[in-house]
């Protein structure tokens, strides 16, 4: 009898004391945004963009500060005018399904790009043909001089898809993606989640994790709670509001980091009130900036002084709408909207920027602009606004939340895909329809050269011009705020918004 | 002369004010419905008005259910709130009692192809559980609060219609309708004059329970966007925007967490107060 219970206690104490070395190391990324696709040229989010460079990779991609690196390229070079791009390319690399990574597969992503079919076929818009000049070499030929043609390469846009995959599935490889990267695709139901899993002949080595599954948690309050209850790994962003509760926690650490994620609202400029530049200036000078950031965004934000980000280069600096409703209600008059006029107010759902949105709906309400509220999850908001005709755009009373960060690390994509006309809806997501001459003119002149002193001349002219035209309702640039579980190292925020996962590991 | 006659209300009053809990529920509900009604008398301050300086502050004297996110006086909120969880309750049960109320009189008293048709199409309805069927049409219709009342009374329809149709099986064959349609009464005049009266108790039970549920089904849609758009100061909705601040700023989603909860057990408990009174299987 003692016997038996000797034994029970040890059989129990070995259970308890034995380690769980069967242990999978499976992480969960809870994020407030759902995936919208795994094409890679097809994608114009930076999170489904952030997912997809987990499995796939582009000739140049970028380190933690933005800064341009080779990834499947092991170096390139350009001729004096930065007409020609020649890149020479890792060797003995394969796709996910076997096909080998070379010259050939490279053009057949970027002819595929060039049919200008696809969301970020603008990407490759410069380009005036690709060449292969052997196996492991891929020339580039542009139209024009462009300098910050490496920035457009290292983008996520230019990710290069297995040439086998994009041949068996057509534009369905945006269900099947295939690349070269650490992690491979498992599974993903839309809506819920994205799962992919360790490639296990990785040419750079197997990553320290098998398997990371990617959760939309729209709200931010449980998003947290799924981190605190070790339902989720890294969280992003990690709700602001919340930020006594999460550094009571032993187990979490936050991350921190400016980034150059723009926030502003978008106006329709082709519906009548908001055509008039006064009226847009007034709605400018009748948001409280300071009090979105401190009250919606729970302090995590800088006020924008410029159109694009600060840590942008070719940023020059502007004077700040001041908040100042009387002279906001004094533009309103002069433009003939002294009585105001109704809109509707899109928003994503995630709530800080359902929150932002009211207390725009709230500060636009003293000037006389007063509407609804509507409000959808990510994806369709961002389906809406892309579903947008220009020649419809006169009966669309809208002013949006949104937001945009230049995943090129450049200033022409802190622009063009959002202020040039040429970026109407579908191409790109100037969904506010604001067409300027001159500042197309600007847009060009910094697109066509590869001096940094002209370009800088162009942007600079291109934000002291549009800043008082006043095409969006100016509001701020995120602070990045992340959390983790302190035992996962290795994935970090990146300033764009997006995140690094290759280096993921988990720690006892 | 006093006739020693036992009115019905009297035995109704009998047997009501013995439960301590109902008049209780009776008490508070009037006066809810006098707070929703003389909303501005009552609010301290006005529900729509922003201050950011006093964003989230804990309640206070001047703010005895302290401040939302924006500043705004939360026990204001909660009072007029009221009026739309009243209103948006009541409508909805009412309609769906008028509709469901008369396809059960219909379906009770002609049966045959038109019971089955009604009866049939109650039972899909029944199938849904309730708030996934509110959520559907309004997913259908779209947000708002008409779309919710809507949404609330299909959903309320089946029931009542079933009850009613119980009460009428029993009540065409009872001696006096059968003595009213010997004599001639038409058929409107039997349904609506001597037999609905009848069916009458089980609808009135009913409908009081049954505008509990509504008003959490309409503060839930709320919850969810889709009910109640912001600003606009209901019970559902304020606790879907101060839900992010649980742990730093309990007070946001305690108060109208509470209105919720009393509202709805008050209503329930009245409505069983009622069955107790009305039902005359129940002593």
């Amino acid at each position: 009898m003692l016997l038996r219970k000797t034994a029970l206690c040890i059989a129990v104490g070995l259970m308890l004391a034995s380690p769980s070395y069967a242990a999978t190391k499976d992480i969960i990324y809870a994020s407030e945004s759902t995936a919208k696709s795994m094409d890679p040229h097809d994608t114009s989010d930076t999170y489904s963009g952030a997912i997809q460079r987990a499995m796939f990779q582009g000739l140049l991609g970028f380190d933690e500060n933005l800064n341009v690196i080779p990834v499947l390229a092991e170096s390139y070079t350009f001729n004096d005018t930065a007409t020609e791009f020649t890149f020479k390319l890792r060797k003995g690399i394969k796709f996910h399904d076997g096909a080998p990574f070379n010259a050939e597969a490279v053009k057949v992503n970027i002819d595929r790009m060039m049919t200008g079919k696809y969301k970020r076929s603008s990407l490759m818009k410069p380009v005036k043909e690709v060449t292969v000049v052997d196996d492991s070499t891929i020339r580039f030929t542009l139209k024009e001089p462009f300098g910050a043609f490496a920035n457009t390469i290292a983008h996520p846009g230019s990710l290069i898809q297995s040439p086998k995959a994009l041949a068996q599935y057509g534009d369905e490889v945006s269900k099947h993606p295939v690349g070269t990267g650490p992690f491979i695709f498992e599974d993903w139901v839309s809506g819920d989640h994205v799962k992919i899993k360790k490639n296990p002949d990785y040419w750079r080595g197997q990553v320290k994790v098998d398997s990371i599954t990617f959760k939309p948690v729209p709200e931010s309050g449980a998003r947290l709670a799924m981190l605190r209850a070790g339902q989720a790994h890294y969280i992003y962003p990690m709700p602001a509001e919340l930020q006594q509760v999460a550094e009571k926690d032993k187990n979490i650490e936050l991350i921190s980091k400016p980034s150059i994620i723009a926030r502003y609202l978008i106006m329709n400029t082709k519906y009548e009130p908001l055509a008039d530049q006064r009226v847009r200036q007034a709605i400018n000078y009748a948001l409280d900036k300071q009090a979105i950031i401190k009250i919606a965004w729970g302090g995590a934000a800088k006020e924008v002084d410029s159109i694009i980000p600060a840590d942008l280069p070719f940023y020059k600096k502007q004077s700040p709408w001041p908040y100042d409703v009387a002279k906001a209600k004094a533009l309103m008059k002069e433009a003939g909207y002294e009585k105001g006029f109704k809109v509707t107010f899109l928003t994503p759902n995630a709530s800080n920027r359902l929150r932002a949105t009211e207390m725009a709906q709230q500060q636009l309400k003293e000037i006389g602009i007063t509407g609804d509220i509507q409000s959808m999850d990510t994806a369709s908001f961002y389906n809406k606004l892309e579903g947008n005709k220009v020649d419809q755009a006169k009966d669309l009373p809208f002013i949006a939340f949104g937001g945009w960060s230049s995943s090129t690390g450049d200033a022409d994509w802190a622009l063009r895909p959002l202020v040039a006309t040429e970026a109407f809806p579908p191409a790109m997501s100037n969904f506010g329809f604001f067409s300027n001459k001159d500042v197309d003119g600007y847009i060009q002149a910094g697109l066509a050269s590869a001096d940094n002193k002209v370009r800088g001349e162009a942007y600079g002219k291109l934000q002291d011009a549009i800043w008082p035209m006043a095409p969006w309702g100016y509001l701020f640039v995120d602070t990045l705020y992340a959390a983790k579980v302190k035992k996962l190292k290795g994935i970090y925020p990146m300033a764009d918004g997006a995140f690094s996962v290759e280096n993921a590991e988990l720690v006892d | 002369m006093e006739h020693n006659v036992v009115s019905p209300f009297d035995l109704f009053w009998h047997k009501f004010k013995k439960r301590r809990t109902a008049l209780v529920a009776a008490v508070f509900i009037v006066f809810l419905v006098v707070v929703a009604v003389f909303a501005p008398l009552f609010a301290p301050h006005d529900p729509m008005t922003t201050d950011y300086a006093q964003s989230m502050q804990p309640p206070s004297l001047e703010h005895p259910a302290g401040t939302d996110v924006y500043g705004r006086d939360i026990l204001s909120r909660i009072i007029y709130g009221s009026r739309i969880s009243l209103a948006v309750g009541f409508t909805s049960v009412l309609v769906g009692a008028l509709v469901g109320v008369t396809l059960g009189l219909i379906s009770g008293f002609f049966g045959g192809f038109l019971d089955g048709l009604i009866m049939r199409t109650s039972d899909v309805l029944f199938a849904f559980p309730g708030i996934l069927l509110a959520i559907a049409i309004v997913a259908i219709l779209g947000p708002g609060l008409v779309n919710v009342v809507v949404a609330v009374s299909v959903f309320s329809m089946p029931t009542f219609a079933r009850i009613v149709r119980g009460s009428t099986l029993g009540l065409k064959e009872t001696l006096y309708v059968r003595a009213a349609r010997s004599v001639g009464a038409s058929r409107r005049r039997l349904m609506f004059v001597h037999i609905m009266p009848g069916t009458l108790s089980g609808v009135i039970v009913y409908f009081t329970m049954r505008i509990g549920t509504s008003i959490i089904t309409a503060a839930s849609l709320s919850f969810l966007g889709l009910g109640a758009q912001p600003p606009t100061p209901e019970w559902g909705a304020m606790l879907a925007e101060s839900r992010d601040y649980i742990g730093v700023a309990d007070h946001m989603t305690i108060f109208p967490g509470i209105a919720i909860f009393l509202t709805v057990l008050f209503f329930n408990l009245f409505g069983d107060g009622l069955r107790a009174a009305l039902d005359p299987k129940l002593k």
